[in-house]
């Protein structure tokens, strides 16, 4: 795989995990939708740290700032600590 | 390879994400998980000194009884270890407690994920493919071990069949029917099943077993068990480290260069000296501090894992860049004993009595006479009385060599030793008690 083949992997993982989030927000009616789209969204989060990790520091970005936010479990705690 | 992008990063590149990775996991355990902030107060370490990976030292060391301490007086909860809110646990598992009280470990849905990854590293290793059978051999219990390897060979896309909660008998049953090519189970467990196959007239050599995966104790770097379990079963050996608290950290490609690969995008790893805990050089025995870093629900951070190494500076033939560990598990800090003043592993014992064919299982026993500690081995055979004196002997020279101990031998006939899927303790130190009885 070329580099650039592998930056194009990378934007379009970000980009299915900012649909997939989206598709969650407007989901939570239907358990059928918002619990598969929620293990949706701990697959995508393994997408990001196999690849998108990597691919920031090959880019050279220095790893400081991978282009994602911090692990989704951090909102995921926060709702719950909020919601208690 | 499961992801070439992580497993042929150059080593600056790979201490980079290893960094942000380390950041990250620093700053989420300190803000959530107070076991994790009342050790780094308790240091005068804040998560901002940690600027490069030589900072690491200045965070204290963890272990298994920090954690059992901080898990003692929380009824069935994971006491402050955990990092998430109890809600957000969707598994439930615990160590074996082989040593003492199992430790209660959480997992919510995104660790679960992860630790499905680690596994994916190892089983690519081994090139698991689409048209293989995986029968999973480990208990089916609250041990993590199955649930890895039934839920990582799914992930790999091969068929997988449970053998967690079956007899052996019909274990062997599921392997003639179904063809099954890949055997995952604890080596000592995999050497019995084929035991127990040649006992009921099944030939290993008309199976279609072509890979065996060891797992859940040491064993499977051992050259003279792992010989045996290539012989037994006319079949490719890849060991497969890890720990239930830690995570499934090393894994065998089919390169074999003699040890293990660390999954070092997953783990970082420290090789210290076993009793001053300064930094080693490659190829020095070292004893392993870990910490993960992708493991946010229970962090762990700079476990002393007791697991003695070397590790190697050689490259691998397979490509990967991640450094692996000479022969595997070499032994464990804590199972380093003092006999006559020779530094004694059980591992050494292993090591020699795998490679006598006619020994089945065995048993160390340390005891006391007056002042000196003596060593016997108790080892099953079917050999007896005189047509058994060839091996006492054999067996009494060959660990004189290995360990520079002497040792007394006693022949048990087969079925002695009570059999534990996983983790049997072979060595049982009768000391402490005959002191007790002495000065009761």
């Amino acid at each position: 795989m070329s580099k650039a083949e592998l930056q194009e992997l990378g934007r379009l993982i970000r980009q299915l995990k900012q649909l997939a989030e989206q598709a969650h927000q407007a989901s939570h009616a239907v358990p059928a939708a918002e619990r598969n789209l929620y293990m949706v969204l701990r697959h995508l989060e393994m997408l990001e740290i196999e690849i998108c990790d990597p691919l920031s520091v090959l880019a050279g970005e220095g790893g400081e700032d991978s282009g994602r936010d911090a692990p989704c479990t951090h909102r995921e705690s926060n709702n719950a600590a909020n919601a208690e | 390879m499961w992801n070439p992008i992580l497993e042929k990063l150059g080593p600056s590149e790979l201490k980079k994400v290893q960094l942000l990775k380390l950041k990250r996991i620093l700053a989420w355990a300190y803000g959530r998980s107070p076991f994790y902030r009342k050790k780094f107060d308790q240091a005068g370490v804040s998560v901002d000194d940690i600027r490069s990976l030589d900072d690491l030292p200045k965070i204290p060391l963890t272990d298994k009884d920090a954690w059992l301490a901080a898990q003692g007086d929380c009824g069935q909860g994971f006491g402050t270890t955990t990092a998430i809110s109890e809600r957000e646990t969707v598994r439930y598992h615990q160590t074996s407690g082989t040593t003492g009280k199992p430790i209660r470990l959480a997992f919510n849905h995104r660790d679960w994920n992860w630790w499905l990854q680690c596994w994916g590293y190892g089983l690519a290793a081994l090139e698991l493919s689409r048209e293989d059978r995986a029968l999973v051999c480990f208990p089916f219990n609250l041990f993590v071990g199955w649930w890895g390897g039934q839920d990582a060979a799914r992930l790999m896309r091969c068929c997988v069949y449970s053998g967690g909660g079956m007899p052996t008998e019909q274990r062997l049953q599921v392997i003639l029917e179904h063809r099954i090519s890949v055997l995952m189970g604890a080596p000592s467990y995999l050497l019995r099943l084929a035991a127990s196959a040649q006992k009921n007239g099944i030939r290993t050599s008309d199976l279609t077993v072509r890979k065996l995966v060891c797992g859940a104790e040491p064993g499977g770097s051992i050259p003279a068990m792992r010989a045996r379990l290539e012989q037994a079963w006319g079949a490719e050996v890849f060991d497969h480290l890890g720990a239930s608290e830690v995570g499934p950290w090393g894994y065998e490609c089919s390169a074999h260069p003699g040890g293990v690969h660390i999954c070092e995008s997953f783990f970082l790893m420290e090789f210290v000296h076993p009793e001053t805990f300064e930094p080693t050089r490659p190829g020095e025995l070292s004893r392993l501090v870990v910490t993960s870093l992708e493991k946010y629900s229970q962090p762990v951070i700079r476990w002393d894992l007791k697991d003695l190494v070397r590790v190697s500076d050689q490259p691998c033939p397979c490509g990967r860049s991640f450094r692996w560990v000479q022969g595997g598990i070499l032994g464990r800090a804590d199972d380093l004993i003092k006999i006559r003043g020779v530094l004694f592993s059980p591992r050494g014992v292993e090591d020699v009595v795998r490679s006598f064919g006619p020994v089945s299982d065995y048993r160390v026993v340390l005891s006391r006479r007056g002042e000196m500690d003596e060593l016997t081995l108790r080892a099953e055979t079917a050999l007896c009385g005189t047509e058994g004196e060839p091996l006492k002997n054999d067996l009494k020279a060959a660990l004189k060599v290995k360990t520079h101990l002497r040792f007394g031998i006693e022949l048990c006939p087969p079925g002695t030793f009570p059999r534990q899927e996983i983790k049997t303790r072979r060595l049982i130190d009768l000391r402490e008690k005959e002191n007790a009885d002495e000065q009761g």
